[in-house]
């Protein structure tokens, strides 16, 4: 199929999470993919700028990884296309049994794609792995509420809570600590090399890895005995296909090389793309935000400076939060791929409210001078303030335009003056580790949230020609924000030494504290 | 180790008496010379690289240093042994190299022989495409612009070599990429092949990893046909590096052989200048290429780091941004090390063709 015969050439995932629900427009790939198609629906393309850091449950937890994972290791709970519950994937029944234990029994006959038996013993084994492993890009965090797990008979695994009547739990087991790995092929202690875990094939999700080669490309082949929640396979594979540079996956995509193209592109390609007759850009709510934070020792009158008084400091982070323009932002800078938010919980969950857009600015969401001004002088704050505003790029190449706008912003005020630096990824998680051993709180909550497509809405298996499935990560990120860790954020924050107050959602940061690596 | 020959061929300028008493040798114990000249080379550039490496701390810390808490991330420097003496580290480091042993990355647990054979292919395939390109390119360009020398068509190549090797070698591949891959949308953007293509040859018995060899080998002409057509932006964009350097030392040393008295002879003859140029100047001036040939290896590889990026070519280039990206240092190494290696063992294979060619240089 050429470029010019397609209708539907391509769709772009919005730099998501959800990237892969958005396969469902493509067909059979054209003339880079592997149209190798047959009356199963032919193959898919998918073309992606995230990075596999181990196909070993144990030692990664990235949405990279974890999108691989989801294809070919099974799950004792999945979610159903179109749902946001957790439900059984191998597993026959799974549910709380007493506040502390949760039991599974799993489906008889289960097995692996090299015949090795799947039973309670592999699935013991492989959470008690990823906990003795413990690696520092592993998921070993989410499972601090296990005390332990035991198999009772060969079907039937039971889960002992440290804490009782955790809801979030289930979901967990449907997260990136939940592929179930055969003992037969997995080393106990360590973490097991891509390539020979590809040769032994322990495989028992809905696909198998049919070639790898790592972050180049992959190519799954549908595994006909998979018999969990996912069903079989609508289609004979797919492949994919894994990008450095955004601008040449987006080309890729123009271009027909390949069908579908998510994680990351720029606000900018997705504008662009949306003027492509060849290409089809979906788009939906997320439940990304974006946040700046404040060192609370360190800011303007913070509690380690000279002039310290916490009035003050208060002053100067609600004046920010009165003066920063959030529609302006979520315009130019990101060509409204993202909207303006006023809540620590994004406004699809169900409960949520926007209580900071009454607090703050105009009280409709526009800034306001005037009550930033009103708040510093009340404060008894009547010079220019200077701030140091600090970012990394890690979340996205339109970081810098978003923060030299934040700065424009406050310094068209002519209450502030901003110093604006950029750190490179490594050393911010560096300092901020060495600077921020407790999280810091929010000034400017909930600044923006991306626009995206939650799976609920629409699932790639409700579609044609959909191959590849990344079933809930974004809920997955919603319900464990208040158990482990904060969704894909960005913020600014002033290094230096010190510890910081906590802020009002956020639970101890290390391991798995907002901004770790391992998290995004 | 390379001999850059910069006087024009058959200029002696006394050099020569004096270099044939003092060689008392023949090309025997020239080849040996530079044989075991290559053993200091590798080890002083492992060195460097090991200490400098070790400048910014343990390659535990750089990589994980943000991700760990103090106690565990002690725990990993001590079972890595980076907490002992740096002498002891670099004894023990010296002793894994010698059994060809480069250890594991620290992102994403590879073993790094493994890792620079699967990329290396990749790499070597580049630098080989290129080297056509700038041969392709600069011999005859070189020639032409010697042949007019002074005139308009050398005066405008001599301003195109300028430019080939003072372009950054990213910015050539990005304007090569807009203006053949998505203005006129005849080239392919990145990539090495078509997935279809890189499939079937990845699924090859014994592949060598080198695309359009593995190609050819499974007699596969669709997928020859598209390797060699995402091969040719990243080639020329690297290949013009080197291009330019090329086509003005043609063009100087073929000048200096044309104003030689057997040319002269040869035009008193009747022979046309074409012939001249052609058949009998630029045989000579070829020399100085091959020498420059080494070090010009030096320089592709320096430039395959921004090409592979900037083409996603997948090859030692492309992971080693990828790597010093991420701060593993043990990957970082590993690739330095082979491209010091291969850089060594470069110039010593043009040395010796250098001295076949010419007895002159074995002194």
């Amino acid at each position: 199929m050429t470029k010019s015969t397609k209708t539907l050439h391509g769709a772009i995932a919005l730099a998501g999470i959800s990237a892969l629900a958005l396969t469902a427009c493509t067909g059979p790939s054209g003339g880079g993919g592997t149209s190798t198609g047959s009356a199963g629906g032919g193959a898919i393309t998918y073309g992606t700028t995230d990075k596999v850091v181990t196909l070993d449950p144990a030692g990664s937890y990235d949405g990279g990884s974890f999108m691989v994972m989801n294809q070919i290791y099974p799950f004792l709970l999945n979610y159903a296309p179109g749902t946001a519950d957790a439900a059984p994937d191998i597993a026959e029944s799974a549910s709380f049994t007493s506040p502390t234990e949760f039991t599974v029994k799993l489906k008889p006959g289960l097995k692996f794609a090299n015949g090795h038996t799947l039973d309670s013993s592999d699935v013991v084994f492989s959470f008690n792995r990823v906990m003795s492993i413990n690696d520092p890009n592993g998921p070993a965090s989410l499972l601090a509420n296990m005390e332990k797990i035991e198999a009772t008979d060969p079907d039937t695994v039971v889960f002992t809570l440290k804490a009782g009547n955790d809801q979030v739990f289930p979901g967990v087991l449907a997260s990136n600590p939940g592929p179930i790995v055969d003992e037969e092929v997995f080393p106990a202690d360590k973490i097991m090399d891509d390539d020979a875990i590809v040769a032994a094939k322990p495989f028992a999700g809905q696909y198998t890895i049919d070639s790898y080669k790592k972050n180049e490309l992959v190519n799954f082949k549908p595994n006909p005995d998979y018999q969990g929640l996912l069903g079989e396979a609508a289609n004979d594979g797919a492949t994919l296909k894994h990008y450095a540079d955004p601008n040449n996956l987006k080309l890729d995509v123009q271009q027909g090389n390949i069908d579908v193209a998510g994680r990351i592109l720029t606000a900018t390609d997705v504008a662009d793309l949306e003027s492509d007759s060849n290409v089809k850009v979906h788009k939906g709510p997320g439940g990304e935000l974006r946040y700046m934070v404040f060192n609370f020792d360190t800011m303007p009158f913070g509690a380690k400076t000279p002039e310290a008084d916490p009035a003050k400091a208060l002053a100067v982070r609600q004046a920010i939060a009165h003066l920063v323009d959030r529609d302006v932002i979520a315009s130019q800078v990101f060509k409204n791929t993202y909207t303006p938010v006023y809540s620590y919980v994004p406004k699809e969950f169900e409960g949520a409210t926007e209580p900071l857009k009454s607090l703050y600015g105009d009280g409709s969401g526009k800034p306001s001078l005037e009550k930033a001004k009103q708040v510093l002088t009340d404060a008894g704050i009547t010079s220019v303030v200077d701030v140091k505003l600090q970012y990394t790029d890690r979340y996205g190449t339109s970081a810098a335009d978003e923060y030299a706008l934040v700065k424009e912003q406050l310094e068209k005020s002519g209450l502030f003056t901003v110093d604006l630096k950029s750190t490179e990824w490594t050393t911010y998680t560096k300092e901020r580790r060495r600077c921020l051993p407790r999280l810091p709180a929010r000034l400017v909550p909930g600044l923006l949230r991306r626009r995206q497509l939650p799976h609920a809405v629409l699932h790639p298996r409700q579609l044609p020609g959909q191959p590849l499935r990344e079933p809930g990560r974004d809920r997955r990120r919603q319900q464990a924000a208040g158990h482990h860790r904060q969704g894909r954020t960005e913020r600014a924050a002033w290094p230096g030494p010190g510890s910081h107050r906590q802020g009002p959602l956020h639970p101890a940061p290390a391991p798995g504290c907002p901004g770790d690596g391992r998290r995004n | 180790m390379t001999t850059l020959i910069d006087a024009p061929p058959g200029d002696t300028g006394g050099i020569l008496p004096a270099a044939r008493k003092s060689s008392g040798g023949g090309l025997g114990q020239y080849i040996l010379v530079r044989f075991l000249l290559i053993f200091p080379t590798i080890f002083i550039l492992v060195t460097m690289v090991f200490f400098l490496m070790r400048i910014t701390g343990d390659p535990i810390t750089a990589a994980m240093g943000g991700r760990l808490p103090a106690d565990q991330l002690q725990e990993r420097i001590e079972a890595a042994g980076y907490d002992r003496p740096i002498l002891v580290q670099y004894f023990e480091y010296l002793g894994q190299l010698a059994t060809g042993n480069f250890g594991r990355t620290l992102t994403d647990n590879r073993a790094v022989v493994e890792m620079l054979t699967t990329y290396g292919s990749a790499t070597l395939e580049l630098s080989l495409n290129a080297l056509v390109v700038a041969l392709l390119v600069g011999i005859p360009l070189g020639m032409l612009a010697a042949h007019r020398r002074d005139k308009a068509p050398d005066a405008v190549l001599r301003v195109f070599a300028i430019l080939c090797y003072a372009t950054p070698v990213f910015f050539a591949g990005m304007l090569l990429k807009l203006t053949f891959s998505v203005w006129l949308g005849w080239l392919p953007v990145a990539g090495r092949a078509k997935t279809s293509s890189e499939l079937a040859l990845t699924s090859l018995e014994a592949p060598t990893g080198i695309y359009w060899l593995d190609a050819l080998r499974s007699g596969n002409m669709a997928a020859f046909a598209d390797v060699l057509a995402h091969a040719v932006l990243p080639a020329v964009a690297l290949g013009l590096l080197t291009a330019g350097i090329f086509l003005r030392l043609v063009r100087t040393n073929v000048i200096g052989t044309l104003g030689r008295d057997y040319i002269e002879a040869g035009r008193s003859r009747g022979i046309s200048e074409y012939r001249l140029v052609t058949k009998h100047a630029y045989k000579p001036a070829l020399i100085p290429i091959i020498t420059v040939m080494g070090l010009q290896i030096a320089v592709m590889l320096g430039g395959a780091v921004l090409t592979e990026k900037t083409f996603e070519w997948k090859g030692l280039g492309f992971q080693l941004a990828n790597y010093l990206t991420a701060r593993d240092f043990v990957a970082v190494q590993g690739i330095v090390v082979l491209l010091a290696i291969i850089v060594a063992l470069t110039n010593f294979i043009v040395d010796i063709i250098a001295a076949l060619i010419d007895p002159r240089v074995r002194y």
